[in-house]
């Protein structure tokens, strides 16, 4: 270029372009780029050349002053990240011996913040692993930890007689399914399925392993209250609250961890996994409420009270939740029981014929797309749906063709990840309801008590109304 | 929008890489593409004829369902005929089939289950040298189970469409056909309001 104010005029725009993008890139990102050492240095290094820019080019012109600005942004909240970080540093996470949901096992020290905590790699997590005779030793361990190191961790604890080398972590489910994890598989407590236990076994042992009593256990479970007491619209507000908190932490990197693999990434897949567990979670608690209830009024009552609960989460907009109390109650365990259906009220019967439309899966959940397609955000979407449709994306196209990346299926996952994105592009908030016992309703959602060993909730189902010939 | 009564529902379950997305599209599209953009929404249908009249034929592909009992309950619940895919090349594909030939059993219930048409399917036949499981063994699998046994390749195309038809043949509760009725026009019509849409 001949003219040097043209040639500098040309600079200053390219360096305005890289600002801007990498603002946005930031902003998008969030979480991951301050976590990472080089990312963050090069944060550093930009901001400090900007702010030099900025002086060099002096008052003659407001130029570079916006991306100066726009970098102090980025710097601050990497500050304020930071501080968070600090301060919530080192939680501890606790997997209660059902396998039931996580929780939190020390409260952060400032009580300000009663946001759940994302939980991270580094966090530790405390949970039980078992031996064959169902004796067990209590590990903690950081929440990305192998499978080698939970075995090295438990070998030292249990009294096994074979060799280490011999020995593996097997997820036994509530149903007896029996799960090897490969030694260089990580977070895996919370990734084990509901109700599931970890157990330390020889290799050539693994098909004697049987549950423990805990995981079969259908009743005598500790319950503060009953569903049948609390106010259904109360039940449904605390329920969305505490979905869309754990939804809230749910980073968009975790789809593309879980669908690709996390082994691929060394990372941790946590937030989601305890998200996806809390669908299963409502899911066998909406069938375990009703084939619990030996009374047939009383189980009418508890049917017609959950199609009410599916109809705050739907006005709420938590799909999760709605779809999976409506597929708690298209289980077979709950749909066969023809007597109490009969005895439900035409009003309640005709909302979950209208309901069950929109959890038909014809062609490919159809119905349900096209009815949030049309609401604003913030809403709770169907989990379930989203998983599947980044694995069914991952599995048909390949990622490289001829050596290339496959943009299109790139697209195609990004275009699944703005879903979510856009679900959370507004805070949730929402009209208290009137409040009778606000603690009690919000312990009591916050761990639903639920068998998920179908058999089980099969032979209960029989038990109620026996099949008739 | 077709009446829900006209469709005829078929659900494919199967373990991931099987190629149980290859055959379904190999099946509905004629093509086998390793770089296949699969569609999300309303890519599996067919216009089929079933008791002489026009209906839809409706795959449900299951893949990435797996961590989700429900859904897949629900799909077993809707669906009408079913498709078990493993894959040659891999034993442990045909052993993860074995639990959700159990759910299946348990959701359609003893006394139902033998008028459904269930089709075992080794796919991916046409990789020799690789072969893990052979046609004997999953045939014997299949009796075993008492269902129906299949091998197909959706690489070169062999026995796609005869599985499919085969399936249909063994539903006797209606008469099922893939050719929608030719002489037909009012059929055609529909043919065609179903492409647009």
């Amino acid at each position: 270029m001949e003219n040097p104010a043209q040639d500098r005029e040309y600079t200053i725009n390219c360096k305005r372009k890289v600002v801007q993008f990498v603002y946005r890139w930031v902003v998008t990102i969030r979480h991951p780029v301050f976590d990472d050492v080089i990312s963050m240095s090069f944060l550093e290094e930009l901001a400090s050349d900007v702010e030099a820019d900025c002086q060099l080019l002096g008052g003659k012109s407001q130029a570079l002053q916006e991306e100066a600005s726009l970098m102090h942004h980025i710097m601050s909240r990497l500050r304020r990240y930071q501080d968070e970080r600090s301060e919530t540093s080192g939680l501890k996470w606790k997997l209660p011996p059902g396998g039931q949901p996580i929780c939190l096992f020390s409260a952060i020290s400032n009580p300000s913040k009663n946001n759940r905590p994302i939980i991270r790699p580094n966090d530790d997590i405390i949970f039980r692993v078992y031996c064959a005779d169902h004796t067990f030793c209590t590990l903690r361990l950081p929440v990305n930890a192998t499978a080698e190191t939970i075995k090295v961790g438990a070998y030292e604890k249990c009294s096994l007689r074979h060799p280490v080398q011999d020995l593996r972590i097997v997820e036994v489910k509530s149903n007896g399914e029996r799960v090897p994890f490969r030694d260089s598989e990580h977070s895996i407590p919370t990734t084990v399925a509901l109700n599931s236990c970890i157990f330390l076994t020889p290799k050539d042992h693994m098909d004697a392993l049987t549950c423990v009593p805990e995981q079969e256990k259908s009743e005598g479970a500790e319950i503060s209250s009953d569903f049948d007491s609390l106010s259904t619209k109360e039940l449904a507000y605390h329920m969305t609250l505490f979905d869309w908190e754990l939804f809230w932490n749910v980073h968009e990197y975790e789809l593309i961890y879980l669908t690709f693999g996390r082994h691929r990434f060394q990372q941790i897949t946590s937030n989601l996994d305890i998200f996806l567990r809390r669908f299963n979670e409502i899911q066998y608690w909406v069938i375990t409420e009703i084939c619990m209830s030996q009374n047939i009024s009383k189980r009418t009552n508890i049917l017609k009270k959950m199609i009410k609960l599916a109809t705050y989460c739907k006005e709420y907009y938590n799909f999760n939740a709605f779809f999976a109390i409506l597929m708690g109650l298209s289980d077979v365990a709950v749909s066969r029981l023809s007597t109490t259906w009969d005895k439900l009220p035409s009003k309640s019967r005709k909302q979950f014929t209208e309901y069950e439309t929109l959890i038909d899966p014809s062609r490919n959940h159809r119905a349900y797309r096209i009815t949030v397609g049309k609401l604003p955000s913030p809403m709770i979407p169907f989990m379930p749906l989203l998983i599947k449709d980044m694995k069914f994306t991952h599995d048909g196209n390949k990622t490289h063709v001829d050596g290339l990346v496959n943009f299109e299926k790139m697209h195609m996952l990004a275009q699944t990840m703005r879903t979510l994105r856009y679900c959370r592009a507004r805070h949730l908030v929402l009209e208290p309801p009137v409040s009778k016992n606000e603690t009690d309703v919000k312990s009591y959602v916050s761990c639903l008590r639920c068998v998920n060993n179908e058999r089980t909730l099969m032979s209960m189902s029989q038990k109620l109304e026996p099949r008739r010939t | 929008m077709p009446e829900q009564s006209n469709d005829y529902r078929v659900v494919v379950f199967g373990a991931g890489g099987v190629g149980k997305s290859s055959l379904v599209l190999r099946f509905v599209k004629g093509t086998f593409r390793e770089s296949y953009i699969p569609t999300i929404e309303d890519t599996y249908r067919q216009v089929i004829s079933c008791n002489k009249n026009i209906c839809t034929l409706q795959i449900t592909d299951t893949t990435g369902s797996h961590q989700f009992p429900a859904m897949q309950r629900l799909s077993m619940s809707k669906g009408h005929a079913f498709i078990l895919v493993y894959s040659c090349t891999s034993r442990q594909s045909l052993e993860e089939l074995r639990p959700i030939w159990q759910v299946i059993k348990e959701t359609k219930g003893a006394a139902e289950l033998p008028s459904i048409p269930i089709m075992l399917v080794g796919n991916k036949c046409d990789e020799n040298e690789t072969r893990e499981v052979s046609a004997e063994e999953g045939d014997a699998e299949a009796r075993r189970w008492g269902c129906h046994f299949m091998e197909t390749s959706a690489k070169t195309n062999h026995n796609v469409k005869e599985l499919f038809q085969e399936l249909l043949n063994l539903e006797k509760n209606r008469n099922i056909s893939l050719q929608p009725e030719k002489k037909s026009m009012r059929g055609r019509k529909i043919r065609e309001k179903c492409a647009l849409m």
